[in-house]
């Protein structure tokens, strides 16, 4: 592991839980790269802001509850985690409405995030 | 000997030993299956641009999500238009809360369990999913 290099990856999670397992795969990649020290940022956007939405219960779908693995990031040290204020307002989301602290930010900030990364994983 | 006419109907037969005008005076109604969301496909601005007045809509899987959308709402009420929302996928969606589609605020807004999406498709003469 000592001759591993650190990268700035950005994690895009645009798609609602619960009807499809890219969030499960998304999430196992984002926590084994930061497992192995990479610098790790997960961008929820569009529908994907729907992943950690409060008072989610999928006990009755064959599907697994993901909104309790996106509680425990911060466990994982993943701290950085943010969104768009559109996808909110798009939504009529706000932060209340939301499991766990998310940063906003603007569209203007949103590119100096994309410029800084080296890879970009979406699901 | 009993004569037995049967009519041919949309590639169905109906035996003729019913009024006849049951079988025109009910329109045909079709149950809208919604299973996107509005803010990640256009599935359910399509279904409105077909679906008139006689129609349900029901709401499964991330269709349930059109429950965030009160603008959406309101235009598919102003139709008189019937919505149905599958209980599982708004319990697992954390949607329930939602006062949007609360049969309480909204007489046209009805929660159904997996034996009232059966009854529902029963009751209508076609149904249409939308992928």
């Amino acid at each position: 592991m000592s001759t591993t290099e650190t990268k700035n990856l950005l994690f895009v999670f645009d798609k609602a839980p619960h009807s499809s397992p890219a969030a499960k795969e998304g999430l196992d990649a984002l926590l084994t790269a930061s497992a192995f020290g990479q610098n790790v940022t997960l961008l929820l956007i569009g529908d994907g802001i729907y992943q950690i939405m409060t008072n989610q219960d999928p006990s009755l779908l064959p599907s697994k509850n993901t909104a309790a693995i996106f509680q425990a990031l911060d466990m994982y040290g993943i701290e950085k985690i943010v969104t768009l204020q559109s996808t909110l307002d798009e939504r009529n989301l706000t932060t209340a409405d939301l499991t766990i602290e998310c940063g906003i930010i603007s569209n203007d900030e949103i590119a100096d995030l994309y410029s800084a990364q080296q890879q970009i994983l979406s699901f | 000997m009993k004569l037995r006419i049967y009519i041919l109907l949309n590639n169905k037969y109906y035996l003729f030993n019913e009024p006849f005008y049951e079988l025109f005076s009910d329109p045909t109604m079709t149950l809208h299956i919604i299973t996107r969301s509005d803010t990640h496909s256009q599935s359910i601005h399509n279904c409105l641009s077909v679906a008139n007045s006689s129609d349900a809509l029901l709401f499964i899987e991330d269709g349930t999500y059109c429950q965030r959308n009160p603008t959406l709402l309101q235009k598919i009420n102003e139709r008189g238009i019937k919505t149905y929302w599958l209980q599982p996928d708004l319990t697992a969606r954390g949607l329930t809360s939602n006062t949007n589609c609360n049969p309480n605020c909204n007489p046209n807004c009805n929660v159904v369990d997996y034996s009232g999406f059966v009854a529902l498709t029963e009751k209508h003469s076609a149904s249409q999913t939308w992928g």
